[in-house]
Formats: C-alpha cells, structure tokens, sequence
C-alpha cells in the first residue's frame, strides 16, 4: 500500500557528489571582506604618524605589498589544488621516502597559525568591543559586546565552508556601499592645503616605508587564501579575482585616509584613538534625516568586523581541527576553542594603548605568517617541482 | 544534510506498523487473483472488505449484452455521476442486442473484453482481477462491473462528486492577470496547467500518498527544462512519506521541505496557475494534491517571495518599482519597530532635533520604556489581524476599524502610547501586508519580535547581531539543492535581471541555469526583439493607409 513499501531503501543523498568548489567572485569577497575589519579605524592614525601628510604613499605602498602577498598566496596554493594548507603543508616539509617526517615537521608550524588566527580574532573582538563601548553604548559591559560577537563567529563555524563564502558574499556588498558612501562624503570638509605638496621630499622616504608596516598589518586577511584552497577553482581568472579582492580594501583604506588627511590635517589626525569615527562624527547628512552618521557607521561595521573575526576563527578552528584529524565541525572543540579567544581578548592589554601594541605585535608576527613564510613554501615547493596542477584532469581523462 | 522523514519515536514507530499490517491483512487476505467466478461469494467479500458501510451502493441487474448474465454495479454513493451510470453503463448493458448480434455465446470471460471495447461509451475504463485494485478505485469514485461466471471486474471512470467551479483565488489578487484559481480537484487543477503550457515535453507523474487517505499528488514539470536531479529529488521525497493521511499541501511541504527549524518558506504555494506556469517554464517543478487548490512550487528562493505574476504583465518600469516598494516594505515590517526602539532608547544623538522634541514631547505622558510600548502595540495588533480572519465576513472590516482606530486613539489620548507609535505600528502592519506571499510575511513577522528585544538590549548593535544571524541563516539553506539566497549568492548575473529588478521581457533572452538545465536555455529567439523595430513600422504603415485610400 505504502508506496515507501513498492520502493525500498533507495539510496539517500545522491547530491552532494562533488565537493564544493566557490566561484571566483566568491574568492574576491571572502578576500576583501576578510580584510576590512578593524583596520579601518586605526589606519589615518598610524600612516600619518610615520608619512605625515604623505601617508597616503604608504596605503599605496602597503596596497602593492598586499597584492604581492596574494600572489604569492594563490601562486602556492594553485600547486596544490583540492587541498588546505595543513595537506600541502606536510608534502611540502616533508619527504615521500620517510612518511611521517612531513606531519611531524609541519606540526608546530600549523598550531601556530591556529593560534595566531586564534590570537588576531580574539584581538578583533576586543578592540571591537572598546570602539562599541567608547563610541555607542557606553552603559553596556565590554565582556557582553565581545561575548555576543563570539557567539556570532561560533554560530558560523558550525556550519560548511560554503556557508561561510556565502555570508561574505552577501555581506561584503552591504559593508562596501554604506562605507563607499560614508567616505565619500567626508570629503564635504576636505581643505586642499592639508594634502599640499603632493609629492614627498627627500626626508619622507624612509618614514613612507616605516609607515607602510602597519598598512601591511591592516592589509591581513587574504592568508585564509591558504586554507580555503580546498575550495577554489583552477581557473584562469583566479588570480585575477582575488588581487580584486585586496584592491576593494585597497581603493576604500585609501578613500578614508585621504579624507581624513584632508579634513583634519595629519597633526591633529595623528593623535586621535580612532581617527575615521572622528571623521565620520563631522560628516553632515544632507536632507536632515539622520543627525549624526557614526552609530549607522559603526553598525555597518559590525558586519565588517564579524566577516574578519568569523573568517579568522574558522581558519583557526579549521586548522586545529585538521590538524588533530576531527571533522572541523565538532561542536564541543569549537566551544572549548571560543572560550579560549574570549579569556584571551579579555586578558590582552589592560587599556587601549596597551591593547594597540599587542595589536602591533601581533600584526608583525602576521606580517611573517602571511608573507614571509608562504614565500619560503614557495620557494621550497618550485625548488623540489611539487605541481598537482592539472593531474584531475588528467585523472579523469583517462578514467574516461 | 537533508532530513525529510520525521524521526518516530519506537512506540509510534511499532504502532503505526500493526495499524498498516492490520490494514495490509484486510486488504491482502485474498489471493491475488482474488476475484472469484461465483458473483456472490464476490459481493459478499467486497461487502466484508468495506464493513457494509451504507454509501456502498451495490446494483444487481440482468445483463442483456453481449449475452444473457447475472451482473452488479459497485460505486460509492455521492463520489459518481448517476447520469454516467445511468446512460452509459446501464442503459447499453441492459437493452437486448439487435439481431445483428452473433456473439451471444461468448463465453464470461470474453465477456469482459467485449463489453470494454465495443459496448460501453464510456472514456476510462481498465478491467482487473485483484479486489485490492477494485476497493481502491471504487473508493476514488470508479464503478466496478462485476459478471457472474468472470474472474475479473471492470472498473469504469464514472467520477462525479461535487466540486467548486473554477473561481477567482482569494488569497493572492492581482489588478491585472487571469482571473482563474486552482480548485480542489486535481484533475482541473493539472488541466488548468497544461492549458497554459501545451508542451509535450509537460510531464505529469502521478504518486498515492497517505496510507489511509490514499491521497492523489500529481508531479508537473518540463522535462529538458527542469533539473533533472531536482525533479528525481522531489519524486524521491514524495515517495518516502508514509503518513497515514495528507489532507492539504501543507503536509507534503513539510514533509520534503529541507529545514524543519527555519522560519522562511522553502517552499512556495500559489492557488494561481498562470504563476504556476511561469514556474514551470522557469525550470522548477509543480506538486498538485488533490483536496487543495494550493499546490507547492519546489526549488523555492527567497527573492520569489516578493515577486508576484502581475510583475511580468506590467511594463519593466512600473514592475521594478513595485519590487523596490514590496522589498521595502517588507523591510519595514522586520525591522521599523526595533530601529524605533534602537533610536529613541539608545541613539537619540541621531534624530534630528527637532524631530527628538516633537518625540520627547509625545512621550511625555507614556509611563513605559520604549521597548514595553513597542511589544504591547504589537502583540495587540497581532490579536487583532488573527481576530479580524476569524471573524464573519461582514464583521471583520468592522473590528478592524474599531481596533486600528479607536483603540489606537483612545490609547494615545489616556497616555499610554506616543502617537509615534501607533504610526510605527501601522506602517509595520501595512508593510507585512505588501508582501505577496503570506508565508513570508508570517515569517517576517514572526521574526520582528526577537529583533525588538535585542534593539531593547543592544540598540543598533542588536538589531545588527540579530541581521547578520539571520544572514548566515538564510545562506546557509538550501531548497532542493538551490542555496536560498541565489542569485544573489552564489552570483548570477543573468538571474539577477528578475530579482531586485525586472529588466525588460526582451532581454531576458536566455534561462538561467539556477533551476533549469543548463542544455536548452533559449527563452526568446534571438530575431524576434529586433524585429520590432518602431521606425519601420513608421515608414511602412502609412504607406498602406494611402494605397487603401487610392
């Protein structure tokens, strides 16, 4: 009678053959939006204080460093396509005549980057919470704000990759167009002569690069290219994409600290906590419907921050989890692992200017982990001819 | 990871299994080949089956043609068409054969064959041997012919049971489009769907859900244009479902739906079948369940929900407007209440100023934090809305005025709510009512509820967590395998020309491979937008007006 009956144990979940693979404007956001997050707001600050008015040159700089990062990045992941840097790692330290040398060399290197991924999102949360709690709602506890937003990022970690290269996808467009938007119009209080001269004179040029360090910093975010390798297509317009994807962050940090240059002169700019909330406080909206533009700023930013914390903790529980061979969604590991960020984000520096060193640190140790190190991979890959390119098609070409 | 069969506790589990093997014993208790020759033993058995229940109408008569025999009419009273059985069975059956006739001893079991195929008018009839087949059909409104001296019966389409005319759906109006809704039987319904698309490659595939109900689901889609892996999904779902009765749609929905926990539909229904076969034209696949005149659209996305048919017969401008104002709307119905909250208890620095006087000023009297006046308001014009369906006809807009109106009135002049409110509320009420479906805007305003409390909680920084939870949410379902926030994500650019926006129909020249195949996607003839152009017609039709006039 069932029809169940006429027609039994069928085999379930026929999709879901093939594994997941993001398409390249996919890449491009989860890049950009990953690196727009707490950056933003501290940027004006640190180039002016090195470049002076000339730190515009030092986004520039820093924007060129970035896309060679990328470069780097997706050349090295390319070689390896179909896996995550905890795979590729392992082949790449390791030999193929002595099996075990690879995973026990590669070890300390992976529980550092999940560590330092730990480390950065717990500091996202917490400067975060500082700007909410200084700007917003000064009444409410930082533990609460940090706490939320950990949740947020824990909420996301339980599900698949392909959720999360979604949730930057859509937020990405409603990060950029408000913040497009906002900076543009800060532009109603630009003085030319704040920016004059245009061109750096002798002096400047060592402080332009001094400064392009921390640019460097705010410019992290595109090393999860190196686990969500897994994911990316071979395709030609790849590499493309994701230098889109650090020109995006690239175009609107630049955007901001011209504006900021402009209206405030880099004296002043140079000794304020959070230079683009200042700015955004002195933009007028026209038609009067909003008095004041930084609380809609700041909740714009909440996106923004979460795409960069949420991204960074599942890299970092990703790795872990890979790393002691669980599936990455194990719930009881990701909870432990958030409970650790957020003893950390409350632990790290007393005050702000205590917390702004740690985030230096921390940002050059990035700088390491981002750049230096992929290059060495590298190098070693392209020295001992590791190149996987191709060898699915091939596989599948003789298959059929 | 798709769940579809609800997970049964063991008991229910067990019970269910003696009810069905209980119900399997009655029916299989006879042999396959259980009709036997002897006509009694026959209609005592069917009699026993059905537990002589009194709409069982048994009719014993003499059978004149093709020979002289003993035969019985079985229908259930009220399911057929007494003129049919009157007129074309009966009457051909029972009118002794002109002389002509030189079959009169064909013996019984030729009988049968004979009287299918050269004596009744009838259109549908099939002849069977097992009782399970003639308890079954008789029990959907088919007449069996059962012979004496013949082991099998002849099962006749004598269908005839009351039913709506085809009328114009109420739930879903339109200003401009087809007038015709769904009904409840589901033979109209396919008929209606196969009216507007005559496509052979139109395949309706027919399922028996319900053990006990045994309810017919039709499965519509084009085949070459439908993804195949969908289409064998849906029919794979449908199939699994053992319940023992499905009286509305709703019970298949949710039963192949993916996410049981989510608030959005992800499924779509529609009581109008142009929109029905726009659907299937655009590669998705239609469940028909008789009983219902809603039938279920499946892959569903969440930009679908506020499209409505009338987009596509009104011109690109106008329709793109409309979009702007429904996706607006349904904004301000999630979220105008909460960013009333966020703003007035948190971030008063960015309302204009005069605007937080005249605020401050008509809140000066209220005894309740914002947020308390906020849920209170709402919650009430919740009852309302639910008072105001259930109420008679002609009531109904009655109690709506007096509530909205004066209740909301004689609220503000004691002081208990800020007159901002009540247009808050308002605004929040009308918006909901601008989405065209109205399982989104339940879900909308379901939703509403939580945002408020945590734009009590957190202000702007609340309803931004609650935004990006609900972002992860929706990116994270699926329907069919469609990820629910297509094509918006993953990006298709030519899908996207009819989501937000609708761009003009003579764009829209291919289909986008969001539900189809992407083998055959030609929607439009590359020639025929160019044919048309303007100027031509300029040049040439006066020309012909002159000829006619020489």
């Amino acid at each position: 009678m069932t029809s169940g009956k006429q027609n039994p144990k069928r085999k379930k979940n026929k999709t879901n053959s093939s594994p997941y693979k993001m398409t390249v404007q996919q890449a491009m956001s989860l890049n950009a939006s990953t690196i727009i997050g707490v950056g933003v707001l501290t940027l004006p600050r640190s180039v002016t204080d090195a470049g002076h008015q000339f730190g515009w040159y030092s986004v520039l700089l820093g924007l060129l460093y970035g896309v060679l990062g990328i470069f780097v990045v997706v050349k090295l992941g390319a070689r390896f396509p179909g896996k995550t840097f905890v795979e590729f790692s392992s082949e790449i330290l390791g030999s193929q005549k002595v099996k075990w040398l690879g995973p026990v060399i590669r070890f300390p290197l992976i529980l550092i980057y999940s560590l330092y991924w730990a480390l950065v999102c717990s500091l996202v949360a917490r400067i975060f919470g500082e700007v909410v709690v200084t700007a917003v709602l000064t009444n409410t506890p930082l533990e609460v704000i940090v706490g939320t937003m950990l949740l947020l990022c824990l909420y996301l970690a339980w599900h698949d990759v392909e959720v999360v290269t979604r949730v930057n996808e859509v937020l990405l467009i409603i990060i950029v167009i408000p913040v497009l938007f906002i900076s543009l119009s800060a532009y109603q209080n630009a003085q030319m002569e704040f920016i004059m001269p245009l061109v750096p004179y002798d002096g400047y040029w060592f402080q332009l690069l001094q400064g392009s360090l921390p640019v460097m910093t705010s410019f992290l975010g595109f090393e999860c290219m190196l686990m969500f390798n897994k994911h990316l297509q071979e395709d030609r317009k790849m590499m493309r994409y994701q230098i889109y994807g650090i020109l995006v962050p690239g175009v609107l940090y630049l955007l901001i600290v011209i504006a900021g240059i402009m209206a405030f002169g880099y004296e002043e700019l140079s000794r304020q906590a959070w230079p683009t909330l200042e700015l955004i406080k002195s933009v007028n909206v026209p038609g009067l419907i909003l008095e004041r533009l930084e609380a809609v700023f700041l909740g714009v930013w909440v996106a923004a921050v979460f795409t960069t914390a949420g991204t960074w903790f599942y890299c970092a529980n990703w790795t872990l989890s890979e790393l002691i061979g669980r599936p990455h969604k194990r719930r009881w590991i990701t909870v432990a692992y958030v409970l650790l960020i957020y003893l950390l984000a409350m632990r790290l520096g007393g005050n702000v200017q205590e917390l702004f060193r740690t985030t230096d640190y921390a940002g050059y140790g990035g700088i390491v982990l981002a750049f230096v190190i992929p290059g060495l991979l590298l190098l070693i890959a392209m020295a001992r001819k590791l190149d996987h390119r191709g060898e699915k098609e091939e596989e599948s070409r003789e298959a059929s | 990871m798709t769940r579809f069969v609800k997970p049964r506790k063991l008991s229910e589990w067990k019970q269910q299994q003696v009810l069905e093997e209980r119900f399997e014993q009655k029916v299989d208790r006879l042999p396959e080949d259980g009709l036997t020759e002897d006509l009694d033993l026959n209609l005592k058995t069917l009699h026993e089956m059905l537990g002589y229940s009194n709409d069982l109408i048994i009719r014993d008569f003499i059978c004149e043609t093709p020979r002289h025999m003993r035969a019985s009419l079985i229908f259930v009273d009220g399911l057929v068409s007494t003129e049919i059985i009157d007129d074309q069975i009966m009457r051909p059956l029972m009118i002794t054969p002109v002389a002509e006739y030189k079959e009169h001893l064909l013996p019984p079991t030729e009988a049968v064959l004979h009287i299918k195929r050269s004596v009744l008018p009838i259109g549908e009839a099939k002849e069977s041997a097992a009782f399970k087949d003639v308890v079954k059909s008789v029990l959907s409104g088919d007449t069996a012919l059962l012979l004496e001296g013949c082991r099998q019966a002849l099962l006749l389409n004598t269908k005839g049971w009351e039913k709506r005319s085809v009328s114009e759906p109420t739930a879903e109006s339109i200003v401009r489009g087809p007038r015709e809704g769904f009904s409840e039987t589901l033979r109209v319904n396919t008929a209606l769907i196969r009216r507007r698309v005559k496509d052979p490659d139109l395949r309706v595939k027919n399922f028996s859900v319900g053990t006990r109900s045994n309810t017919d689901v039709a499965v519509l889609y084009i085949e070459g244009v439908a993804d195949h892996n969908i289409v064998e999904e849906v029919q794979r779902r449908i199939q699994d479902i053992e319940i023992d009765g499905v009286l509305e749609s709703g019970y298949i929905e949710q039963f192949i739906e993916d996410n049981h926990w989510s608030p959005f539909p992800i499924i779509q229904n529609t009581e109008r079948p142009d929109k029905a076969a726009a659907n299937l034209l655009e590669g998705k696949v239609i469940i028909v369940i008789d009983g219902t005149p809603f039938v279920l659209i499946a892959p569903a996305v969440l930009s679908q929900f506020y499209h409505s048919p009338e987009d596509y017969y009104e011109r690109f401008l106008i329709s793109t407007l409309l979009r702007f104002i429904r996706a607006l709307s349904m904004t301000i119905a999630l979220l105008l209440p909460s960013l009333y909250i966020a703003f007035s208890s948190f971030h008063p620095e960015m309302i204009p100023s005069k605007l937080v006087i005249a605020m401050a000023a008509g809140r000066a009297t209220v005894p309740f934090p914002s947020v308390v006046e906020a849920l209170a308001m709402e919650i009430s014009i919740e009852i309302l809305r639910e008072a105001s369906v259930r109420l008679p006809g002609p009531i109904g807009p009655t109690i709506g005025i007096v509530g909205a109106l004066i209740v909301g009135e004689a609220a503000v002049s004691a002081g208990i709510v800020s007159p901002i409110m009540v247009i808050v509320v308002a605004l929040t009420t009308i918006g909901s009512f601008a989405a065209p479906s109205y399982n989104a805007a339940i879900a909308l305003r379901m939703l509403r509820f939580p945002v408020m409390l945590l734009a009590a909680a957190f202000g702007l920084y609340g309803i931004m967590l609650f935004m990006i939870l609900i972002v992860v949410h929706l990116c994270s379902l699926k329907s069919f395998g469609v990820p629910y926030l297509s094509p918006f994500t993953p990006r298709n650019l030519l899908a996207m020309g009819d989501s937000v926006i609708r761009i003009p129909l003579y764009w829209m020249k291919k289909r986008p491979n969001v539900f189809a195949e992407s083998t055959d996607n030609v929607r439009l003839k590359p020639s025929s937008a160019e044919d048309i152009k303007p100027d031509d017609k300029w040049k040439t039709e006066p020309q012909t007006e002159e000829e006619q006039d020489q």
